[in-house]
This record gives C-alpha cells, sequence and structure tokens, in this order.
C-alpha cells in the first residue's frame, strides 16, 4: 500500500517536472525565436567598404540623403540576406542633402536574432586595437545625423554603418524640433558636410546603375 | 653591461609597439586548424584565389566542407544597392557568414573582386581591419597579395 503510494507520488513529480520542463523550453524557444527574450551576448559584423568614407566627399557623394532627425521608436525587424536589420520611425529636422519632409523609415544594420545582438563595429581609416566602438542600435528620444542611401522596395533609408556617416546630434528627449533645427544648423561637422556636397564624388556603379539621388549636379545645373 | 641594460629596454618597447599596432579581432572562424566553409558564389574563381592566397601561410588550412566535418563558413551572394559595402563577415552562433554585394562587385574588375574575397577570408582568420598597403585595410583596393603587415598579423596570431 505504502510501495503503491510512493510509487503513485513520484509518477506525479515526474510528471509535473516533465510538463514543467516542456513549458519552460517552449517559452525560452518561442522567447528568443522571436527577440522577445534579449540575451546578454553580443556578435560582431564586419563591412569592407566600398570607399573611403573618411572623405566628406565621398560620403556625400555615396549617400542618396543626409539629414538630421530624431528618432521616435523602433517600427520594424528583419533577418534575411544580410543578417539582422532594424528599422526606426524617424522625424526629420534638417536636409543635408535631399528633401525628406515629416517622419521616414531608418534601417540601421544590426539586430537581434535568437536573442542575441548582432552590431556592426565602427572602424575608420586607422584602427589601434581595444578601441574599436559598437554601432549600437539607435535610442528612441535621440537625435542624429544620418548619411543614408533609399531602398526603393522597401521605402527606407539605410543608415551608411561608415563611423563618419552618424552623428548624434542631441540625447535630450525633450528638446522641442525647432531647437535641435538650431543645434543642428551650428553643427561643425553638418557645415564641412554642406560645403562636401558642392564637390561630392559620386560613385561608379551609382552612376551606371542610375542611382544617383539628389546629386548636387543634378539639383543645381539647371540654377 | 650596459649595453645589455641599454638593449633590454628597446627590446621590450618593440614588442609592446608591435602588440599595440596588431589588429585583431578576438575571435575566428578556425576550428582544428581549418575552416571549413560551405556555399556558393558567383566569383567562384576569385573566392579560390582568395582562398590559395590565405593558404600560403602556415599553419591554418581553409577547405570545403564534407560530410564529415563541421561547417565554420557560409559564403554567399547578396544584391543590396542601399547598403555600402562590398562584402561583410558576421561572426554567427554555429557557422559564420561571409556575404559578397553584387550590386558593387559585379562591375568590379577580378582583382578587386578577389581583394573583398581575401579581406573577408582575413576576417575569418581573425584579423581586424589594417592599414592602406594590407588586403585588410577598410575600403576595397584592387590589391590580392597580402601585405607585410596581412603577414606579421597572421604569424602572430598562429
Amino acid at each position: 500500500m505504502v510501495i503503491k503510494r510512493t510509487k503513485n507520488m513520484i509518477n506525479k513529480a515526474t510528471k509535473i517536472i516533465i510538463s514543467g520542463s516542456v513549458i519552460i523550453v517552449t517559452v525560452l524557444g518561442v522567447g528568443l525565436y522571436t527577440n522577445t527574450i534579449k540575451l546578454p551576448i553580443e556578435r560582431e559584423i564586419r563591412p569592407q567598404y566600398v570607399a573611403n568614407f573618411n572623405d566628406d566627399r565621398v560620403l556625400m557623394g555615396a549617400s542618396h540623403n543626409v539629414f538630421v532627425g530624431k528618432v521616435i521608436r523602433e517600427v520594424g525587424a528583419r533577418d534575411a540576406e544580410v543578417g539582422p536589420e532594424t528599422q526606426f520611425e524617424v522625424e526629420v529636422v534638417l536636409n543635408v542633402k535631399g528633401d525628406l519632409q515629416g517622419t521616414v523609415v531608418v534601417n540601421q544594420l544590426g539586430g537581434y536574432r535568437n536573442g542575441i545582438l548582432y552590431t556592426v563595429v565602427n572602424e575608420g581609416d586607422v584602427v589601434v586595437a581595444g578601441t574599436d566602438d559598437k554601432n549600437s542600435l539607435l535610442q528612441p528620444g535621440f537625435t542624429y545625423l544620418f548619411a543614408t542611401r533609399y531602398n526603393d522596395d522597401k521605402n527606407w533609408y539605410t543608415l551608411n554603418s561608415h563611423p563618419n556617416a552618424m552623428k548624434l546630434i542631441s540625447q535630450d528627449k525633450g528638446v522641442a524640433i525647432e531647437q535641435l533645427r538650431e543645434l543642428a544648423v551650428d553643427d561643425e561637422k553638418i557645415r564641412k558636410l554642406q560645403n562636401a556636397y558642392k564637390s561630392e564624388v559620386l560613385l561608379d556603379d551609382d552612376i551606371r546603375a542610375n542611382n544617383t539621388r539628389n546629386s548636387y549636379r543634378s539639383l543645381n545645373e539647371n540654377r | 653591461m650596459r649595453k645589455k641594460l641599454l638593449i633590454l629596454p628597446i627590446l621590450v618597447f618593440m614588442f609592446f609597439a608591435s602588440v599595440a599596432q596588431a589588429h585583431f579581432l578576438g575571435y575566428d572562424s578556425v576550428d582544428n586548424g581549418e575552416i571549413r566553409w560551405d556555399g556558393s558564389t558567383v566569383y567562384s574563381s576569385q573566392w579560390n584565389a582568395a582562398i590559395s592566397t590565405w593558404n600560403g601561410l602556415d599553419p591554418i588550412d581553409i577547405l570545403p566542407d564534407t560530410w564529415w566535418t563541421y561547417q565554420d563558413l557560409t559564403v554567399d551572394d547578396v544584391n543590396r544597392s542601399d547598403v555600402t559595402w562590398t562584402g561583410q563577415y558576421t561572426n554567427s552562433v554555429g557557422s559564420d557568414e561571409i556575404d559578397l554585394n553584387r550590386y558593387y562587385l559585379d562591375n568590379d574588375t577580378s582583382a578587386q573582386q578577389q581583394n573583398t574575397a581575401t579581406h573577408e577570408l582575413g576576417h575569418s582568420l581573425g584579423l581586424a581591419h589594417s592599414f592602406s598597403g594590407n588586403v585588410m585595410y577598410y575600403a576595397q583596393t584592387s590589391q590580392t597579395a597580402l601585405g607585410s603587415h596581412d603577414q606579421s598579423n597572421y604569424d602572430y596570431l598562429w
């Protein structure tokens, strides 16, 4: 009688443990697959750039739209042919190249895959060991300068991951757009890029593919 | 004795100077002294030439994956006009990835295509970006042979 009761208790305990484990594994699996669970693990992406983007004229020529914008919120994520990418809704503050209005979607290379954050490493011309900086994901509420290329299939503006292609303008989430515009107009890097735009160097591949959106020459040759 | 005392700090300085200029990722795709790769690319001759370049150095071998080996690296072509890279290496969980971007590479010379393949394989060997005159320079060039810094970084690491 006692042995039978003990066996029943063991059976019940085993069933509870197995069911609990299945539930935990399922929740963890779904959480990681959908990136709702974020692990404290990071992995790196290392690109080879098509041109020397330390040169502002090359950076401007390779960009379709350069603008200052305030990140409103994350609006999407994709993990297809080039790895994780993350999309953000951004309110345009000031145009440096092109003429964007209202809000646009900025696509940033990097993001979460199975709960692990993949980031593009910021590397410029000269790299000293141990000084690599991670291209962290954009922060809602922050205002940045973005050098981007347009993707007409997705209707988004992909941020160039080179360190010269982005600058944090303000971390203050409460600043009005007008004040942000004044900050941007006074920014030395933005002034440098405005000057570089006039002598931008277009990418040969863009010229060949007729993909030189907002080139200085195309917008100013008839003026 | 004085000479020895003078030479010692110089040697120590030279050692630390060379380490400070070394460019390493801190991770790689090497498994048991080799990288087993799979996947496909339209730039197969440039890809194979890039593999031969690195296999010319000892001790790491880059070899095709087989049924009996664990795949360390996957190569693939993409076509993205909205990014600014010719190739990229992703240190993934499981097999690492190399993506080659046809938007730029299709119109490049064979030397430029080989430069990108060699560069990305250099990352899979654990090398980070380096100075101009090396295949590990951060932007694409037409250089196909390894530079002196590429070789010294490889030798130091392996």
